[in-house]
């Protein structure tokens, strides 16, 4: 397991446009931006739909299951919150159901739970809830969950 | 639309030394390295008329400059913006200057990028702490406690991805990297100047997989500075002008996000690719013509991204351009002379820029006893660092896989 992240060391301020979006990871929930006028998904949550331009927009909850599309391996850290984490894997999930109508999806990176010998592009993930300490906030995380028949993973050569 | 092309030349160049630890101010430093291009250029302070800087993490205004350096201007400016800037802000002063608003633009890049604030909220004395501000930077409240606040990490996701796409294996990093290197030890002004082999490349330690230490740029203190003018002018001034045929400034991909455009269809391919029919129509050459480049190296990786987006080789090809010794000073296509961002120094681009300049006028600063006069051996293991045959020059930048900038030069 990768070391705990010290969320202390790490100061943030939800504003108007994200803060319902941190009101859903409270309460164990993946949200991503969904349009009401063109039903477009995005993430991060933006104030405006970059399709069709409506700031009518509403959310999507993400059952927040997905595949590993990319990851890359933090083995030194520069901000203190990571110092005891490393090495920690930092995974990019392209998530199952947030396909929009125009056919474009959304890929979420967040730090992994697994270890890099375990990651690999092409398995399933998940996402997880961790609180974030010395605030209220609360932070996903991506866990590997299942097997592929087809995966790649880093070869150190 | 009438062309602005070859009616505004780059006639200074210079810089500070890349320094570990200055001990110097911003002001004090960006002083020093626009007298130095204005010297190369044969300028007084009293003529030059616009001073424009960029900076993310410090720098000091444009008017402090202007006025510690006795400039009075006609056109001040200051971007909040980082690699691909300094090719976009020397478009801005060529409008500027055809359009008669200014007539010669100092731009100029200063940084205690070492011992002031580093990239990525490394604090001087080890990993810091970090408040997150979204005023500039939008995604940073979902990247940082994602662990992302690093180019390495940004840059990591994306090549893992093209490693996997194409087969390609991080011995093509190494080898930019050595080949980067073996120019930075024919270039006096280099921080790091002994060679390295692709072997200690892949002995060195990890930073973020796939990245070792010696795919990262430098961290250092220092100023650069080049000079704009017209062609007009340019003809009176002490040097070969260096003519600035077409550019593109800051172009990004669609739904660019910042770092985080994830989202998009092959986002491992840089942006470059929207803009480049366009960058390459304007300046009326092609790519296989370009004689030198520079490539914005903030890790290896990002060379081969922008090779394939600007179309200097079909996406996936760059690692057997770069393993056929494309990028070297007798390649197809000499790349980072001077040693680029990973050997040299780091000025966020702008002393790639002095390179090829320096390059385009045949006087690389070398172990060539004449190089001031243009005279050179082009005998590698006499030191000299000349490219042969130089007259048209491409200064290529990303500010992440979503954005960049070009400039296409000719002497
Ligand atoms: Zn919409």
């Amino acid at each position: 397991m990768a070391g705990p992240i010290d969320y202390s060391t790490i100061t943030i301020y939800p504003n108007p446009d994200t803060v319902e979006w941190w009101e859903g990871t409270r309460s164990g929930k993946l949200l991503v931006r969904k349009c009401n006028s063109c039903g477009y998904m995005f993430f991060p949550p933006y104030p405006m739909c970059a399709r069709c331009n409506s700031m009518d927009l509403g959310w999507h909850q993400s059952a927040g299951t997905g595949i590993v599309h990319s990851y890359c391996v933090i083995v030194q850290p520069v901000a203190a919150a990571f110092v005891s984490a490393v090495p920690f894997v930092i995974g990019l999930v392209e998530l199952d159901d947030c396909r929009s109508p125009d056919g474009s999806l959304i890929r979420i990176p967040f730090a992994m739970l697994d270890d890099e010998d375990e990651v690999a592009i092409g398995l399933p993930a998940g996402v997880v809830f961790e609180p974030m300490a010395g605030s209220d906030l609360v932070m996903p995380r991506w866990k590997l969950k299942g097997t592929s028949p087809r995966t790649w993973q880093f070869q150190e050569g | 639309m009438e062309s602005l092309s070859e009616k505004v030349c780059i006639v200074g160049v210079g810089g500070t030394a890349y320094m570990k630890a200055s001990h110097r101010t911003t002001l004090s430093m960006s002083c020093e390295a626009i007298k130095k291009a204005m010297d190369d250029a044969g300028l007084s302070a009293r003529e030059v008329d616009g001073v424009a800087g960029f900076q993310v993490n410090d720098s000091v205004r444009n008017e402090y400059v202007a006025h510690a350096l006795g400039i009075r201007m006609n056109y001040g400016c200051d971007l909040y913006s980082g690699g691909s800037t300094p090719e976009a802000v020397a478009l801005h002063a060529a409008g500027l200057i055809a359009g008669g608003y200014c007539h010669t633009v100092a731009i100029y890049r200063s940084m205690n990028g070492r011992t002031g604030r580093r990239m990525g909220g490394q604090a001087v004395g080890g990993p810091g702490s970090i408040v997150v501000d979204d005023t500039q930077h939008y995604n940073q409240q979902f990247a940082v406690p994602a662990g992302i606040s690093s180019a390495g990490a940004l840059f990591g996701i994306s090549a893992m991805r093209y490693l996997h796409e194409f087969g390609a294996s991080t011995r093509t990093f190494g080898q930019i990297a050595a080949t980067f290197r073996r120019h930075a030890s024919l270039n006096p002004r280099a921080l790091m100047r002994t060679p390295i082999t692709v072997e200690d490349h892949q002995r060195s330690r990890w930073v973020v997989k796939p990245f070792r230490l010696l795919d990262f740029c430098l961290e250092n203190d220092t100023a650069q500075a080049f000079i704009v003018t017209s062609r007009e002018r340019a003809y009176d001034l002490k040097q070969p002008p260096v003519y600035i045929l077409g550019g593109i400034a800051r172009q990004c991909s669609p739904d660019p996000a910042g770092g985080w455009n994830y989202s998009r269809p092959n986002y491992y391919v840089h942006s470059g690719i929207y803009a480049r029919n366009r960058l390459w129509g304007n300046a009326g050459v092609r790519a296989d013509q370009i004689d030198v480049a520079s490539i914005y190296d903030a890790v290896s990786y990002c060379v081969i991204e922008e090779l394939e987006a600007f179309g200097f080789c079909a996406i996936g090809e760059a690692p057997g351009l770069i393993a056929d010794g494309g990028l070297g000073l007798d390649g197809v296509l000499p790349c980072n002379t001077g040693g680029g961002q990973l050997s040299e120094g780091y000025a966020h681009g702008v002393g790639l820029i002095n390179e090829v300049v320096r390059q385009l006028r045949h006087r690389a600063d070398d172990a060539c006893p004449g190089w001031a006069a243009g005279r050179h051996s082009y005998d590698r293991a006499a030191g000299c660092r000349q490219v042969r045959k130089a007259s048209l020059g491409a200064c290529i930048a990303e500010g992440g896989d979503t954005r960049g900038s070009a400039l296409i030069l000719r002497s």
